[in-house]
Parts: C-alpha cells; structure tokens; sequence
C-alpha cells in the first residue's frame, strides 16, 4: 500500500517536472535574449555560439540607455498606452451605461453599428486615418498616435455584459434616494465595478503597449517614436549590435511582463470577455 | 413635461456621443472612402480624380508582387491557425491537471502573451543569425533563414506561431477545464488511453472554443502586417526575399511609393478575401463543431 502511494508520487513529481521543462522550452527565447544582454561583444560574436555569458556584464544596458532615446521612447510608450486605455475605460463605460440602463429609441441599431465596427480590421482603414489624421495636423503628436486607440467595441461589450448583471431596480431605488442620473452613474455604479474596468485597462495597456504599426506610421520624428518601432530602429557600430539590442529588448519586455505577472488573473477574465484586442 | 420629455430622450445619446463619433469617424467614414476611392483614379495626395472602375483591382491583381504577397500570407496564416492552436491544445490537455506547481507551468505556457512583434521580432533575428545565431548552432544547419527565399517567410511566420502560443493556450485551457470530470474519469477507467481520450472526448468537447480560435486567427492572420515590415523597414534589418503580405504591400504602395490607386484596392481585395474566408468557416461550422 505504502510502495502504491510512493509510486503515485514519484509518477506526479515526475508529471510536474515534465511540465515545467516544457514551460522552459516554450519561453527558451526568452532566457536565451536574457543571456545575451549580459554577454560582452567578443563572448556574442564567438564560434561556435555560447548561451550562458561567461563574464556577466552590465555594458550593453548601460550602452542601450546612454547611446539612445530608449527611455524617451519608454515615455512616449507610456503615455500613449496610459492615457488611451484610461479614455477607452470611460467611452466604453459611458456606453456600457447607456446601453444597459436606458431604453430609447435606436439602442439596437446604434448597439449593431458599434459591434459591427469589428468586421472592419483597422489595417483596411489604416491609409485613410493617416490621412485625416494628417489633416487634423497630428502628424506627430501623442493625440494623433492616441486617437485610433480611444474607444473599442469589444470593450464596451464587456462594460455592457457587465453592468447588464445589476438589475435597473438599482438605479431606481438611487433615483427616490435623490441621486440624478449621472450620480448613480458616477457615485454609485462605477465603485462596484472596478473589477471589470481594471480589466478593459490592463488589456487595453498591453495591447496598445505593444502595438508597432499606427505609431510607427504617424511618427517620423525620432523623439516621438514608441519602444515598439525605437526598439527596432536603433543604430550601433557594427560588431556591438547583439548585446545592446538585446538588453533593450529586455527592457522594452520589463513593464508588459509585470503587468501580466500580477495581474494574471484579471487578463484572463478579459480574455474570456473578449477584452484583448488591438 | 415636453422638455422633460425630449430631455430624457437625448440623455442617453450622450453618453453615447464619443462612441458614436469615433466609429463614424474612424471606422464606417474611412471604410466608405476606401471602398469608394478604390474605383477612382486617386492622386498623391489622395484625392479622387476619375472614375476608372475596377481598373486599380485588375492591376493589383497581375502584379507580380502582389500575387507573392497573397502566398506570403496564406503560408503565416497557415502556421498561425492551426500549428499555434494544436501546440497550444497539448499544453492546455497537459495543464489541466491541477498540481502543486500549476502556477509555474501555467504563467510560463501564458507568457508569450505578454510580449509584442517587435521584440520577438529583435530576438528571434538573433537566432536566426546565419553565424552567431542559436538556431543554426542547435540545429547543426547552416541556412541564412532571413535571407533564403524558401525559408525567410516561414522563419517570420513562426515568430507569430510562437507569440500566439499564449493566447491560445488559456483559451483552450478553460475550454478544457469546463469539460466534465466524470467523463474523462469514465473513459479513463474503460481503458481509453490519453491519446483516445483526446480524440473522442477533448477535441470534440473544445471543438466550438478551438473552432473560436481558428477563425481568429485566420482573420488576423489575413491582417498580419507588422512582422513584415519591422524586418524591411528598420535600420539594422536586411533582407533581400521578399515577405510582404497583402497589408505589408498595400502600405509600401500607399506610404512608401504614395500609390493610393494600389493602396486602397489592395485594402478591399485583403477585406474581401479575409471575409470570404470566414464565411467559408461558418460553413464548416455547421459540420464540425459541436454545441451542447
């Protein structure tokens, strides 16, 4: 019975130990990109290749941030994917509100044209914003880099879905206790609905975090750049390459990788609501 | 009480006023003006000048570059939609189990979710360096993977492969995880192996989340731009084989060459195309897929 049990655990400590080396293979190029913004160059350039760094160096970090704009491009980043998630909360709040507390005439149509917004993949419309875009003179500006990420439909499904879970008794009871409108909008059902607006923000940062092709399209100062398309545009001398490209990658990777490590629970609701996308 | 009236008509609109203005302006106008400039002669500036009828979609359509582009496109769908979807459907049959270290395996299968196209984009061209790289070196193959016309759409497809692993996986691990205990538990005990289980029990059962998943995928693998263009655009990149998409091309023709004629055309043929394709999946929706 005992030689039963011993045997059970060893085939689960074994069915553990499994698991995670094919976690280690799935995120292998990650660790590999790890160990190279450590290495110095003549480590990097050697043949055949080493992956662990023999002497850990701290050089290519130092070359990444004094040689170039990085952590201006980090600031851009963060304005940028900060202030947009934070407006695309409330836009998607505010409708979420109107669409589940109100009954007026329109709400089916305006709700279809929102949601049928996601037929429409904004790279097919992505030559025409840039040109009004351009015409607004946001040619390098963080509104004009903002501006496509303001509102989304699948966000305001979700605030919908959400605020469709408390019933309109609610409101009216708010309504006899005093409270306009806009009041138990603000006062009373935003506080309780924290949970779903982390989510919409937090997907929302990742994705506009790491988004490359509208910021890279309506920047051409190179101050006004992203990580995302700095990352990929940074010159060194031939031969120092690898490394400080490397780290900064790491760099660039840091906050998103935070972001998803505490807060792993909350994406994986939104994900299942659909909040993830671009 | 008219005022009153009207007053409360309109209170609601205005909560909806940002949205309502957004997806006008940023979505149904530009969609509109690009359907419609397709069929004009449009100058560098973007303006429409003569209505040339499907004139700007027959040239697209035999341009050489174009017709590379939309190969190019089904080769990354194709290692998108169902090569990411099955490797992510074994990690989430070999995560369902909950054990003492879950968390660990779970968050490392998850991870790629968190990462964007450039930076893999940055640490896989290291790898793919023909010399230094680590591929080539574990591999014991000596292919210069960017620069190989047979290889270089696949090396960049599989960065994609690789980043939506994370995505996928807890997708398909909640589908999994929804399914029945008893059951996997009954099979198990009638003898069926893993393998049959999968088989006759798992796949089935995900089948409307693996079904979700695929015509995702595939629609935004029709879109797929970035990866293209990160590796021809950036300052230290090189590639001399061609991995344009049908997006990547239609900026190069619309940014780059200021050609808005191939611009737009381009646009709604990739539109078109991506939508016939998900209508095709519908079909086979009805076919393969089983709801409860």
């Amino acid at each position: 019975m005992n030689r039963e049990k011993t045997i059970k655990k060893a085939k689960n400590v074994l069915y553990q130990a499994m698991a995670v080396a094919i976690g280690v293979v799935i995120i292998i190029p990650i660790i590999y990109a790890f160990f190279i913004s450590f290495m110095p160059a003549n480590e990097i350039m050697r043949m055949p290749p080493k992956f662990l760094p023999e002497h850990w160096i701290l050089d290519n970090y130092v070359f990444a941030i004094s040689t170039t704009p990085l952590m201006r491009f980090m600031l851009n980043s963060l304005i940028l994917a900060g202030v947009s998630s934070i407006i695309r909360v409330i836009t998607a709040a505010m409708a979420g509100y109107a669409f589940s507390f109100y009954r007026f005439p329109g709400r089916q149509l305006i709700f279809y044209l929102f949601m049928g917004s996601m037929m429409i993949p904004s790279d097919v419309v992505l030559i025409t914003n840039y040109q009004t875009v351009a015409r607004l003179g946001l040619i390098n500006t963080y509104l004009g880099m903002m501006i496509i990420f303001l509102c989304n439909a699948t966000n305001i499904f979700l605030m919908r879905q959400y605020f469709l879970s408390f019933s309109v008794s609610l409101k009216e009871a708010a309504v006899i206790d005093g409270a306009s409108n806009l009041g138990f909008f603000l006062k009373i059902l935003l506080p309780v609905s924290t949970p779903v607006m982390t989510t919409v923000f937090i997907s929302s940062f990742i994705s506009v975090w790491n988004t490359y092709l509208w910021p890279m399209l309506v920047t051409n100062d190179n101050l006004m750049r992203t990580v995302q398309v700095g990352v990929t545009m940074l010159n060194f001398p031939d031969g120092v390459v690898y490394g400080p490209i490397m780290a900064a990658s790491m760099l660039v990777l840091l906050p998103t990788l935070l972001v998803f490590l505490i807060f792993q629970k909350r994406i994986v609701g939104g994900i299942m609501g659909g909040s993830v996308k671009g | 009480m008219r005022k009153k009236g009207l007053r409360a008509a309109a209170e609601p609109l205005l909560y909806l006023l940002p949205a309502i203005i957004f997806f006008i302006a940023f979505t149904y106008y530009p969609f509109l003006k690009t359907a419609i400039s397709s069929f004009f002669l449009v100058d560098s500036m973007g303006r429409a000048k003569e209505f040339v009828g499907f004139e700007n979609y027959l040239r697209v359509l035999a341009t050489p570059q174009f017709r590379i582009a939309v190969k190019n496109t089904i080769v990354y769908m194709i290692l998108n939609a169902p090569v990411s979807i099955l490797i992510s459907l074994i990690l989430a049959i070999i995560a369902n189990k909950p054990t003492r270290s879950s968390r660990v395996y779970e968050t490392m299968f998850a991870l790629t979710m968190a990462i964007s196209m450039s930076v893999a984009a940055m640490i896989f061209r290291m790898a793919y360096n023909p010399s230094i790289g680590a591929l080539n070196h574990i591999l014991g193959t000596r292919i210069n993977w960017l620069n190989d016309p047979g290889w270089a759409m696949i090396a960049v497809s599989v960065i994609a492969t690789w980043l939506n692993i994370g995505y996928n996986f807890l997708f398909l691990l909640a589908a999994v995880r929804g399914i029945d205990k008893g059951l996997l538990e009954s099979a198990e005990i009638d003898g069926a192996g893993i393998f049959r289980r999968t088989l006759g029990i798992i796949i089935p059962m995900v089948s409307p989340t693996l079904f979700f998943l695929v015509v995702t995928q595939m629609a935004k693998s029709m879109m797929m731009s970035s990866l293209a263009l990160i590796f021809t655009n950036s300052a230290t990149l090189s590639t001399t084989a061609n991995i344009d998409t049908m997006i990547s091309y239609m900026y190069k023709q619309a940014v780059n060459n200021l050609n808005y004629n191939d611009g737009y055309a381009t646009a709604i043929i990739a539109f078109i195309m991506t939508f016939i394709l998900m209508l095709i999946s519908f079909r086979f929706e009805k076919k393969g897929v089983h709801y409860n």
